[in-house]
C-alpha cells in the first residue's frame, strides 16, 4: 500500500507537539525511531453477536482501542500502520493518551489527518489537569492483565495501571487476590465485570450512555475537567450522553468537524453532571469550569 | 445451545434493580388503567378480512370501531364516544405496532379509521402523529390517511432526560430512553397492538406494545435464552407521561400471528380472529390476548406460551419454520406482573368483564 510517513509527537503537557503531515513532516520523523516503536492496532470497531451460539438479536461492537497498551506502557513509543480512513481516529487517539505516535497512512487520508492535527493543536491548555481515574490494576506480571486492562478501557472504566496498591482510588484490582483469584483471571470479562460491581455504577467518575462505540477519558483539576471522547465506529453517532461525577456551570464542546456545536440538554443534580454531545466523528473535547 | 447458556437461562430469575427517571408527575387519573378498569369490549366480524387474499374490508371496519366505541363508552354517537378521552386541542399519537410488516401489523384500515374519528372531533390532522420505533416505513399508512397526519418513525429521537435505568447482564449502556415525540409533543395516545405471539414475552399486546415500543435500546433486556421482559414491560410501561397520556387501547386481531412473532416470517403462523377488542386497561386486554394465541398454538399442536422446557429452545432461526421452537424462555407472567407491581389493571380472568358483539 503506497503510504505517507506522518509523525506527531505528544508531551506529557496539555499542548503536545501535533505537526502537520507535510512540510513539517521531517522535524517529526525526529520524535521516534521506527526500530523504537512499538505497532499500534488499527483503531476501530467490528460488529458481532454477543457470543457464540447466541439466540439474541443483539449485535454488539467489539471496539478495538489502543487505550490498554497505552496506559501500560505510557512513555512508549508506537507506530500506527493504518487503511484508508483511520488516520484522524489514530491521531486522536495518541492525543489523548499522550504518547509518542507516528502514523503511517492511506494517501488519500492527508487532508483529513491534517484537518485532524489543526484541531488538536488549537485545543488549548488547561493548568492543573490529572488524569482522573478511581481504579488502579496492579501490574504483578499476570498473562491476563493486558486484556483486564483492555476491558476497563472498552468499558469506561476509568483506570491506571500500577506496580503497588494505590490508596488514592477507590479499587484496587489485583489478579491473584481473594476478590480476584488467578482461576478466575482467566476470564477477563468477569475480572472487569466483578470491578464494576464492587466499584458501583453510581461511583464511576464517567458514564457513556446512547452509544457502545465511544470511550472516553477525563482530566481533573480543583476547578475544571477536560473529556475526551474517542468514536471508534467509523460512522458519525448522535446523542452521546456523558455523566460526569462532580458539578459544573461552564461547559464547551469542540467536536471534530461539527465547528461550533454545544452541548445539550444540561442537568446538574446529584453529585454530577450530565449533558449531550449531538453529533460527532472520530473525537470531540468537552471542558467544564465549576461555579464559584 | 450450550449447557452453561442453560443453566444460566434457568437460575437467573432475579428480578433486575429498576430506576425511572422523568420530570413529569402521574395526571390525577392516569390514562392506564384508566376509567374502564377491568372491562373489555370484543367486536367480531366475520367479513372483516378475506383470509386468502387477506384483503380488509373497511366499512366492515369502520362499523366494528364504531360499535365497539360506542359500547365502551356508552355513548350513542361516535363523536360522543371519542371525546371521552380526545379534546380537539389535543396533540394525539397512535402508537402503531409494525414490527411484523408487511405481513402483520397494525392494520392500516384500523389506523385510518381511528385518525378519521379524530379529526371528525376536531382535532387537527397535523396534530395527529401515528408513530412506531423503527418500523413504520414498511407498513404503508401514508396511503390510507387523511391528509396532514404525521407520521413518525421515532428512530434515535429519544428523550436524554426520561428514562429507565438498569443493568440486566453487565452491558455498559444501562439506560433505556423514552422516545421524544411522548414527551415533547403529545398530550394523549392511543395504543394499536395487534394480535401476536411474542418469542420472548410470550405474547405482545398492549403492555409491550407500549412499552418496548416507547423506549430506545430495550433489546439489551434478551440474552442467550434469557429476557427480562418479565419486570421490564410493566417497569416502562408505568412511566410517565406514558401511563397517564395512553387514555385508550384497541387491540388489532382483524389478523395475528400464533408464532414467530414479533414478525411474521411466514404466512403459515398468520391466522385470523377477526377481532378488535377496546378497554382502558391494558392488562385485562393483553390477559384475553393470552388465551386468544395460546387457544390457536393449542390447536394448532404447538407447545404453550407457557412452557418453560429448554428441550423447545435453541438458537438460530429455527424457531421461524417450527412452532415448537422458540428462541428465549418466554415470559407470558408480565402481564400478571404489571398487574401487581404496578397497578395498571385487572389480571383475575374471573374479574375481567367483557363485553362481546358480533357484527
Amino acid at each position: 500500500m503506497p503510504s505517507v510517513l506522518l509523525a506527531i509527537a505528544l508531551l506529557p503537557v496539555v499542548i503536545p507537539c501535533v505537526v502537520g503531515p507535510s512540510g513539517s513532516a521531517n522535524v517529526c520523523k525526529e520524535a521516534a525511531r521506527p526500530e523504537e516503536s512499538e505497532k499500534a492496532s488499527i483503531p476501530g470497531v467490528t460488529i458481532g453477536t454477543q457470543g457464540a451460539g447466541t439466540a439474541s438479536a443483539t449485535r454488539a461492537p467489539w471496539v478495538e482501542s489502543n487505550g490498554s497498551k497505552f496506559l501500560r506502557k505510557p512513555g512508549g513509543k508506537y507506530i500506527y500502520e493504518l487503511p484508508k480512513g483511520k488516520a484522524p481516529l489514530a491521531a486522536a487517539e495518541a492525543f489523548v493518551y499522550q504518547v509518542d505516535a507516528r502514523l503511517r497512512i492511506a494517501p488519500e487520508d492527508s487532508a483529513r489527518l491534517d484537518s485532524m492535527l489543526a484541531f488538536l493543536k488549537k485545543i488549548p491548555d488547561v493548568p492543573g489537569l490529572k488524569q482522573a481515574v478511581n481504579i488502579a490494576v496492579i501490574d504483578t506480571g499476570s498473562k491476563t492483565i493486558p486484556e483486564v486492562v483492555n476491558l476497563m478501557v472498552r468499558r469506561n472504566l476509568l483506570c491506571r495501571v500500577v506496580s503497588a496498591p494505590d490508596p488514592s482510588v477507590d479499587l484496587n484490582v489485583r489478579i491473584g487476590s481473594a476478590e480476584f483469584p488467578e482461576a478466575a483471571a482467566a476470564n477477563p470479562v468477569a475480572v472487569a465485570d466483578k470491578a464494576r460491581t464492587m466499584l458501583t455504577d453510581r461511583k464511576r467518575l464517567l458514564r457513556i450512555y446512547g452509544t457502545e462505540t465511544v470511550i472516553a477519558r477525563l482530566y481533573t483539576s480543583d476547578n475544571a475537567a477536560r473529556i475526551h471522547l474517542l468514536n471508534y465506529s467509523s460512522s458519525t453517532v448522535a446523542g452521546v450522553r456523558v455523566r460526569v461525577r462532580g458539578l459544573y456551570q461552564d461547559i464547551r464542546l469542540s467536536a471534530f468537524g461539527f465547528e461550533g456545536a454545544k452541548t445539550e440538554d444540561v442537568v446538574v443534580s446529584g453529585d454530577a453532571t450530565e449533558f449531550t454531545v449531538p453529533e460527532m466523528s472520530a473525537y470531540a473535547v468537552v471542558d467544564l469550569k465549576k461555579g464559584k | 445451545m450450550s449447557a452453561g447458556a442453560v443453566a444460566a437461562g434457568a437460575t437467573e430469575n432475579a428480578i433486575p434493580e429498576y430506576e425511572a427517571v422523568t420530570a413529569f408527575k402521574p395526571e390525577p387519573n392516569p390514562g392506564m388503567p384508566g376509567p374502564y378498569r377491568g372491562q373489555v369490549v370484543s367486536v367480531h366480524a366475520e367479513k372483516c378480512i378475506d383470509p386468502q387474499s387477506e384483503t380488509v374490508d373497511a366499512p366492515t371496519v369502520k362499523e366494528m370501531i364504531s360499535r365497539g366505541m360506542r359500547s365502551l363508552t356508552g355513548a350513542k354517537a361516535d363523536a360522543d364516544a371519542w371525546r371521552k378521552f380526545i379534546a380537539p386541542s389535543d396533540i394525539v399519537g397512535i402508537k402503531a405496532n409494525c414490527s411484523g410488516a408487511p405481513g402483520a401489523m397494525s392494520t392500516p384500515a384500523v389506523i385510518a379509521e381511528i385518525a378519521r374519528n379524530l379529526v371528525a372531533i376536531g382535532v387537527k390532522p397535523e396534530n395527529i402523529y401515528v408513530w412506531e420505533r423503527s418500523q413504520l416505513p414498511r407498513a404503508g399508512y401514508d396511503k390510507y390517511l387523511p391528509a396532514g397526519v404525521q407520521l413518525h418513525n421515532a428512530g434515535r429521537a429519544l428523550d436524554p432526560k426520561t428514562y429507565v435505568e438498569c443493568n440486566f447482564f453487565g452491558e455498559e449502556n444501562t439506560r433505556s430512553n423514552m422516545v421524544a415525540l411522548i414527551t415533547q409533543k403529545l398530550t394523549k395516545i392511543i395504543n394499536v397492538p395487534n394480535m401476536k405471539d411474542h418469542g420472548a414475552s410470550g405474547v405482545t399486546g398492549c403492555l409491550k406494545n407500549i412499552a418496548y415500543g416507547s423506549f430506545g435500546n430495550v433489546a439489551r433486556s434478551h440474552r442467550d435464552v434469557k429476557t427480562h421482559t418479565l419486570s421490564f414491560i410493566g417497569a416502562l410501561a408505568a412511566v410517565e407521561p406514558i401511563r397517564s397520556r395512553t387514555v385508550l387501547s384497541i387491540m388489532d386481531g382483524i389478523r395475528g400471528v400464533w408464532h414467530g412473532g414479533p414478525f411474521s416470517p411466514s404466512r403459515k403462523f398468520r391466522f385470523y380472529p377477526k377481532e378488535l377488542m377496546f378497554g382502558t386497561d391494558p392488562v385485562a386486554m393483553d390477559r384475553l390476548l393470552l388465551d386468544v394465541i395460546d387457544n390457536k398454538r393449542k390447536a394448532e399442536g404447538a407447545v404453550s406460551v407457557w412452557h418453560h422446557d429448554m428441550k423447545y429452545v435453541q438458537p438460530g432461526e429455527g424457531y421461524a419454520d417450527d412452532p415448537n421452537i422458540d428462541r428465549f424462555l418466554r415470559e407470558p407472567g408480565h402481564i400478571e406482573y404489571a398487574a401487581k407491581k404496578y397497578g395498571l389493571g385487572v389480571y383475575d380472568i374471573k374479574k375481567i368483564k367483557v363485553k362481546r358483539i358480533e357484527i
